[in-house]
């Protein structure tokens, strides 16, 4: 592949023809995957939680925005995601989204409570719904963590796991 | 938290080190072998940045983990690469040519195991320095890439808190060449906490 972008936990990329964006180690995160065939654009969005319940987020607000990285919560990214997607050339009516990871790697945080990852997929679903966006295929859940490839000229997910 | 003097980064390190120094006296007494131990390292900065810090992303480790509640909040990690991590179970359970997975049955208890005769006590002076009632979970264990196994630990941590600081330090049983880090991630409220513990030890004492 002529360009491959490589992105980590809590960022989007949007490719647009020949490019491949890559983002590894996806355990409880869920990445999003947005495609739009006729202009043959689209992206990943590698999200931690689904939404933002920091209360207060003083954070934010100050010096200190240049360090957010725009696709920590489900929402923001899937959100940011559409629009990267618009500016690159691609229409919200024509996309379709895949949506990866999810897992619960170790039963430490959460205990009798729902994962993390369960909650971010739950999210995304309910995200791509409102957005009138159809969930073309998941490979979310389950305890292994994923690599994913995307590839803006087929739309193709390529997805490997080492265990 | 972003905003920790010299002496206060000081501070901290020197109490990890308390906490390490024990972890590594255990290691060094079950497996009676001299450990060597790092300086310890410290990331201080946004929860998402912290993988960098933390390893090789892509490469399959092994993490035992637990989770840590009471006056301080936090986390801590025991993490080596899957070889490592087998050679130590071998090392002190004597069982050569048994599993040769770590993730199998008894080597993967016995590698949990370790981690809390390790981590228990760095935990006990932890808690016995700062005079605070800390209380370790059951440890957990995965094995798979680095950061898929970090994520869900970093998404918890910023549930409640966008900063996280964590500390590092190698650990290594040359002889029998084996290395893996100890790991103690804090939210900045627990940091301020320990800073505060640190004042108040040396302003009575």
């Amino acid at each position: 592949m002529s360009n491959t972008v490589k992105i980590g936990i809590g960022e989007l990329a949007v490719g647009k023809g020949r490019e491949c964006i890559k983002t590894s180690g996806v355990g409880s995160c869920v990445v999003i995957a947005l495609y739009d065939p006729d202009v043959k654009v689209g992206g990943l969005a590698h999200a931690m939680l689904p939404t933002n319940k920091i209360s207060g987020d003083k954070e934010t607000k100050n010096k200190s925005v240049h360090l957010e990285k725009t696709a920590k919560y489900v929402d923001e990214a899937i959100r940011e995601l559409i629009l990267t997607v618009e500016k690159k050339g691609g229409k919200r009516e024509r996309l379709s989204a895949k949506l990866v990871g999810g897992a619960q790697m170790t039963p430490l945080f959460g205990g009798l409570k729902e994962s993390i990852g369960v909650e971010n997929v739950r999210e995304a679903r309910k995200q791509l719904k409102a957005y009138a966006i159809p969930l073309v295929n998941e490979d979310t859940g389950g305890s292994i963590g994923k690599l994913i490839e995307f590839y803006s000229d087929s739309g193709l997910l390529k997805i490997t796991s080492m265990i | 938290m972003a905003y920790l003097s010299e002496e206060e980064k000081d501070q901290l390190i020197e109490v990890i080190n308390i906490g390490v120094g024990n972890a590594s006296t255990a290691l060094s007494q079950m497996v009676n072998e001299q450990v060597t131990l790092s300086v310890p390292e410290m990331y201080a900065g946004p929860v998402e940045n912290a993988l960098d810090f933390i390893g090789e992303s892509e490469q399959v480790q092994t993490a035992v983990l637990f989770t840590v509640s009471g006056d301080i909040d936090g986390m801590m990690f025991l993490i080596f690469s899957s070889e490592d991590a087998l050679k130590l179970v071998q090392l002190v359970s004597k069982q050569y040519n048994q599993e040769k997975s770590i993730t199998k049955g008894s080597n993967e208890s016995a590698l949990k195991e370790i981690g809390n005769v390790l981590l228990g006590p760095a935990l006990g002076a932890l808690s016995h320095f700062l005079d605070a009632h800390i209380v370790q979970s059951v440890p957990e264990l995965a094995s798979d890439m680095l950061d898929s196994v970090i994520d869900e630990a970093l998404s918890e941590v910023l549930k409640s808190s966008k900063a996280a600081m964590i500390f590092k330090t190698e650990f290594s049983v040359k002889s029998k060449d084996i290395s893996g880090h100890f790991f103690f991630l804090f939210e900045p409220k627990a940091t301020d906490e320990i800073l505060k513990m640190i004042k108040e030890k040396y302003t009575t004492s």
